[in-house]
């Protein structure tokens, strides 16, 4: 049964034995878990307790654990409210919550839906950008200190090539790895009437003149978010164009500091991807180990305790406890970052499960995981703190270590090891970045652009962002959208927690090259690579952007000409909003499944879906279905082409 | 016949029923996003009250078995459908006298803000399972029943 | 059983209507002078050549088909015989009965002022008949007069002016619709019609039409003096009930049949309802009220009038709606006057203790009927402790397993749980 709620297909339902029924008679709503066998002549609503994924292997997993996970609760909060959808919701004072309606268009300060939806817009893009910046803080704090510690740097390449570029002059790696460091911490901390120095070293020269015009480049990136928040503090900035051009400067930070630099800054410390297959799925747990699963987006944290589970010491005490050894456990960005480079940590690192929504049903509270934060921006209420730095890295890793023995010791034999068979597969292509992939073309982008030139690639498209359970339900519009993407020769670049979800349903496996149109399915066929390149996590729309400019460049064309589109099709959070914003400075065509809380206020939807293609190229597209949104895609793409002669 | 029952002590005031209201019968189309927010033209024939202790209340019409709206109709536009129960209104035979405005003990309804012609009035969405206010309503405050004649 | 019913308007056709419901089996029949089924209220309608005759009709296609009721159109009761439970027709005809319902409503009169009610060319509205004759005439006519400013003369003059008339309105008391309206209520309407050319003289009576050599009133001057020249003259000045043919029978007449709460008359099966009623403004709820409550006890099921309270009234001219409940208009100090009033919307409510006795809401009258029921059932709000203009529903909620509202008379306006 579909339920048709709001005029959208928010989530399919099937029959089950997990009912929820609406009795008339009583009164009584929903009766949760309750079971029936057949028969009814009143009025009965049947569902399952959980969501539709396109991963169905993992839905009948969820469907019958007999704990409470996000793919349960989505259930229960399947009414939402209109007001918020539209973003005219505003409590930014003690007059609120005011709420848009045509009996009362405007809140007691006087803000209009236009107002209201730019300020908490603009909020969502602010927060989004500060985990971002965040990321790229930590990382260039820890290069810092391992170069002042001379520590391990794993990539050589990457460090020399970031010092050419921010043109440091020193011999010694580790000067160069602090000096690094040191200037990305600088335009961070910058006020924002001072311009960030690495802005327009890290930008394709077309685009930042466009920016500088426009007057959308970034101040001191963190000072840029602090100021937001003072704009869309009560009764400051109403303007709704302003607000918007800020969350653009936002994006700019967002991009070149938050997802490539974070990038650039781990392949030092930590390698540059490598192309290779790896594993992927729940298959990659093995019982016979002590499993310690990581999730956040911070590499470098984790770069020590990758070395330490790898020495004798911890499998000497992994084997007293009666497991093989330690394997990490991928999970969400962090585990794609340690796949994507998983060249370097091949010993410990047992592969990627999946994204959020996956991985949640082997973490839950229930299963009685011990659950230690590094990091307290990330701390949850039932887990315990250690607060990382550089000097504690030993013995934060040695706690670790301890701990997860305990826990091994303890829970084992009270838990049931529930982890579904067959979930996953071997050979899904990772390690892909722009270098690796310039690499594995021979040394240059030519040969690409000569393939989409000939029509074999018809364009690009990068599929990115996260999954989220309402847009068809886990990974659905993601996966529906990528098959009906390559079925049109158009090759996708994946970033994000949407890697996650394509590669377990098997998309960046080479296989998947019989999914593709005739024309891609040769190409891949010929190369021996999937039609869903896996570039692993959300920070690598960083490295898409890069792959992005270097095409530009050698067609000597501006971004926005090229045959490119994104989507974030099942974006979930701020930072999805705050990466959204970046594409539409480079602008690109940027697709969303579900509009971001924005279309109460016609002006800020249509300055968004409209207006900005004159003022940066890009802009946003709103389409929940799957085939108009490809059409409109491929549209795009053809359009472009014919611009460009091709 | 079917009712919506009303749990004043769930209600939190959302205006969820409101919307809804407003989602299915707005002209441009069924889902939230076509509701232009803006528009005058969107009304909802549902209201939610605070009473004097600000506690919310949602108002929606009740297909009174004895309703005093069609007692009170001049034109034969109100009238009560003997078989599903409904208190149907036709917008085409209507008036635009106000009686039933003035007459419906419960306040329930109103004339369109634009023109003052069409009264606001509950049609529990004729042909839907479930009325729309009932769907957007977060804390089921909202529940259908099925009551005696 | 055999159920007669005198009167094919609001309270008949609702009388049989509701016997219909209650028992599938009787025979039904309906006499009636008219000899189409319309609505009175929209009488106007027709004369501004809003609605057609068939579109004044209130009841659905073949309703007497529908609902198997015999309809004797076109013609009058003259005397009704309870002793032999029979009534007699202008045609000499009679029909028995086993119960008989009286609603033959009312007539308009026109007042013996002088040569009013000579004149070819004065009207009343109270039937189709008045509304075409009015009509017909209204097209050679430039000018109409309007004796009476209450409700139905300014449905008239409104209607008459938007076909291009030049209207003047004559009202004895202080203002137009002086019954529903203040000063400042009255004033908004004044205005829109002033605007459209008319002249209203209120506390002014007619004292005199001027009769031209055919019969026609070519002047109506007031007793100040005025004179107002007319090619047509409406008179709106009240009405009588229509019960010649109860001489002769027990039934108790006082300006209207004497009815009690279940709508018998004091002669045995004979009930009475609507207009032709006693002591109560003659307004199409309570008519239609009356109606399905005669309905019920002559179909054996006891019922009582829940609801006779007539001091009530909508209206809505140039699309600015109005409606009045109770006495706005109490000159006392012991009363307290709540007013809001923007410039536009204007509300009034006048109370005393705790007890609302009169309101109007002009502009918004949204959600206005808890008013009604409050002001009618005299329930008190002191205890309701918020702005009067927001006092609702949602302050006397409750509701019942079956889903319906009701108000908790007990604890009116107290705590409800
Ligand atoms: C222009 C106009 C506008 C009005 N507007 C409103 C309004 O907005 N709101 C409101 O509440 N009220 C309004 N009224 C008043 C309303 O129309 C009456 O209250 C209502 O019609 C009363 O219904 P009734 O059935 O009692 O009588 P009536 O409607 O008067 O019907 C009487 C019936 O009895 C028949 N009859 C009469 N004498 C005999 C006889 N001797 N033998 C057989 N049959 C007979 C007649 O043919 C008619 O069918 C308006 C009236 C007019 C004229
Ligand atoms: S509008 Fe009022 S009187 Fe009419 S059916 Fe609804 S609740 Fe009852
Ligand atoms: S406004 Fe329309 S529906 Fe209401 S009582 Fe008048 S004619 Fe009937």
């Amino acid at each position: 049964m579909t339920l048709n709620w709001m005029g959208l297909n928010m989530r399919k339902f099937k029959t089950s034995l997990y009912l929820e029924i609406k009795v008339y008679l009583k009164g009584k709503r929903f009766l949760k878990g309750y079971k029936i066998k057949g028969g009814f002549n009143m009025a009965v609503n049947v569902k399952t307790a959980t969501c539709e994924s396109a991963d169905k292997i993992l839905e009948s997993f969820i469907a019958d654990l007999d704990f409470d996970t996000c793919h349960h609760r989505i259930g229960t909060q399947d009414i939402k409210c209109g007001f918020g959808l539209q973003g005219v919701c505003c409590k930014l004072c003690a007059n609120g919550p005011c709420r848009v309606t045509p009996d009362s268009p405007k809140g007691v300060c006087g803000a209009t839906a236009d107002t209201i939806v730019a300020r908490n817009f603009l909020r969502a893009v602010s927060a989004g950008s500060a985990c971002y910046l965040h990321i790229v803080e930590k990382a260039a704090w820890n290069l810092m200190e391992t170069g002042k510690n001379k520590g391990n740097i794993k990539g050589k390449d990457s460090l020399d090539e970031l010092a050419s570029l921010f043109g440091i002059a020193e011999d010694d790696e580790y000067e160069k790895a602090i000096k690094i460091g040191e200037r990305v911490l600088v335009d961070l901390y910058k006020p924002r009437f001072e311009r960030m120095e690495l802005v327009e070293k890290l930008t394709y020269k077309p685009r930042y003149d466009r920016w500088q015009e426009l007057g959308i480049l970034p101040g001191g990136a963190k000072s840029e978010v602090f100021d937001s928040l003072i704009k869309t503090s009560t009764n400051l900035n109403s303007d709704p164009v302003d607000m918007l051009l800020h969350a653009l400067r936002l994006g700019i930070c967002t991009g070149l500091y938050g997802l490539f630099l974070t990038n650039r800054l781990n392949d030092i410390m930590l390698g540059e991807p490598k192309i290779r297959l790896a594993s992927v799925g729940f298959k990659v747990l093995d019982t016979d180990y002590i499993n310690i699963m990581t999730t956040g987006h911070q590499h470098s944290l984790f770069a020590h305790l990758e070395e330490a589970l790898t020495t004798d010491y911890a499998r000497e005490k992994a084997r007293e406890a009666g497991a093989k050894g330690f394997k990490l456990i991928g999970s969400t960005c962090v585990g794609q970052d340690m796949q994507l480079r998983g060249e370097h940590n091949q010993e410990v690192f047992a592969g990627h499960t999946g994204n959020n929504f996956t991985s949640e049903a082997l973490i839950a509270t229930e299963l009685m995981i011990k659950m230690i934060c590094i990091d307290d921006v990330a701390k949850k209420a039932n887990a315990e703190l250690i607060e990382y730095t550089y000097e504690d890295r030993e013995k934060i890793s040695s706690y670790v270590i301890e701990e997860a023995i305990k826990s091994y010791q303890n829970r084992r034999d009270k838990v049931v090891i529930n982890i579904p068979e067959n979930h996953g597969n071997d050979n899904t292509l990772t390690g892909i970045s722009e270098d690796s992939l310039r690499e594995f073309l021979g040394g240059s982008y030519k040969p690409l652009i000569d393939l989409i030139a000939k029509g074999y690639i018809k364009g690009v498209a990068g599929i990115v962002g996260c999954s989220n359970l309402v847009s068809g339900g886990h990974d659905v519009f993601t996966v529906k959208l990528t098959k009906e993407l390559i079925k049109r020769d158009i090759l996708v670049l994946s970033a994000g927690c949407s890697s996650g979800g394509l590669e377990n349903v098997g998309l960046m496996s080479p296989e998947a090259a019989d999914l593709a149109g005739g024309l891609l399915r040769e190409v891949c066929k010929d190369l021996g690579i999937p039609p869903v390149l896996n570039f692993g996590p959300c920070l690598s729309i960083g490295r898409l952007e890069q792959v992005a400019t270097e095409l530009a460049s050698i067609l000597n064309v501006d971004l926005p000409q090229l045959p490119l589109v994104l989507s974030a099709p099942q974006w979930l959070e701020e930072q999805a909003l705050a990466d959204g914003a970046f594409g539409l400075a480079l602008g690109l065509p940027l697709h969303l499944a579900k509009p971001p809380y924005i279309t109460g206020s016609k002006l800020v939807t249509k300055v968004l879906t409209e207006d900005l293609e004159e003022l940066t190229g890009g802009r946003l597209i709103l389409d929940d279905d799957v085939v108009s949104t490809a059409n409109r895609l491929e549209a795009i793409i053809l359009a472009k082409r014919v611009a460009l002669g091709i | 016949m079917r009712r919506i029952m009303i749990d004043r002590y769930k209600c939190e005031a959302c205006l969820g029923c409101v919307l809804g209201c407003m989602v299915e019968h707005n002209k441009k189309g069924k889902s939230i996003y076509d509701l232009d927010l803006e528009d005058m033209a969107n009304e909802s024939r549902n209201h939610v009250e605070v009473d004097y202790e600000n506690r919310p209340a949602p108002i929606i019409c009740r297909h009174c078995e004895d309703p005093e709206c069609v007692t009170t109709c001049m034109s034969g536009a109100m009238t009560k459908n003997e078989e599903t129960g409904l208190v149907e209104y036709d917008k085409d035979k209507c008036a635009s006298c106000f009686m039933c405005v003035m007459s419906c003990p419960y306040g329930v309804l109103k004339a369109d803000r634009i023109n003052n012609e069409v009264i606001m009035k509950c049609d529990m969405c004729s042909n839907r399972e479930v009325p729309r206010c009932v769907e957007f309503c977060p804390t089921r405050a909202l529940y259908m029943v099925e009551v005696a004649r | 059983m055999k159920y007669l019913i005198l009167g094919a308007s609001a309270a008949g056709i609702n009388a049989a209507k509701t016997l219909r419901k209650l028992d599938k089996d009787g025979s039904i029949t309906i006499i009636s002078i008219d000899d189409k089924v319309y609505s009175r209220c929209m009488l106007h309608l027709y004369i501004g050549k809003k609605r057609s005759i068939d579109r004044l009709s209130f009841v659905e296609e073949y309703f007497f088909e529908k609902n198997n009721i015999n309809w004797i159109k076109g013609r009058r009761a003259t005397k009704i015989e309870p002793e032999k439970k029979r009534v007699v027709l202008d045609d000499g005809s009679s029909h028995e009965y086993d119960k008989l319902l009286i609603a033959t409503g009312s007539s308009a009169v026109v007042p013996p002022v002088g040569n009013l009610r000579e004149g070819k060319n004065v009207f009343t509205l109270r039937n189709l008949e008045d509304a075409i004759a009015i009509d017909k005439l209204a097209d050679g006519s430039e000018r109409a007069v309007i004796i009476g400013g209450g409700l139905i003369g300014i449905d008239v003059a409104v209607e008459l002016m938007d076909r291009g008339l030049k209207v003047d309105i004559v009202e004895m008391g202080p203002n137009i619709l002086p019954m529903q309206l203040d000063k400042r209520s009255a004033n908004v309407y004044e205005r829109e019609l002033k605007k459209r050319g008319a002249g209203i003289f209120t506390n002014v009576l007619a004292q005199k039409g001027v009769l031209d050599s055919n019969g026609n009133i070519v002047e109506v001057v007031l007793k100040d003096g005025t004179s107002l020249s007319a090619d047509m003259v409406i008179v709106a000045a009240g009405v009588r009930a229509n019960a010649d043919f109860i001489e002769g029978t027990n039934i108790k007449f006082d300006r209207g049949i004497v009815v009690n709460e279940r709508c018998e008359t004091d002669e045995e099966d004979i009930y009475a309802a609507g207009d032709v009623c006693a002591n109560k403004p003659g307004i199409w709820p309570l008519a239609v009220e009356e109606g399905i409550t005669a309905a019920y006890n002559m179909a054996g099921l006891e019922r009582k009038i829940e609801n006779s309270f007539g001091f009530k009234n909508s209206m809505s001219f140039y699309g600015i709606p109005t409606i009045s409940i109770g006495n706005p208009n109490i000159d006392d100090e012991d009363y307290q006057i709540d007013i809001y009033d923007d410039g536009k919307v204007y509300k009034k409510v006048v109370h005393k203790d705790g007890i609302i006795y009169g309101a109007i809401f002009q502009r918004d009258i949204s959600y206005a009927g808890v008013f009604t029921k409050i002001i009618a059932e005299k329930i008190p709000i002191d205890t309701i402790d918020k702005n009067i203009f927001k006092i609702g529903y949602g302050d006397f909620f409750n509701i019942n397993s079956k889903g319906e509202f009701e108000f908790t008379k007990r604890e009116y306006g107290l705590k409800i749980i």
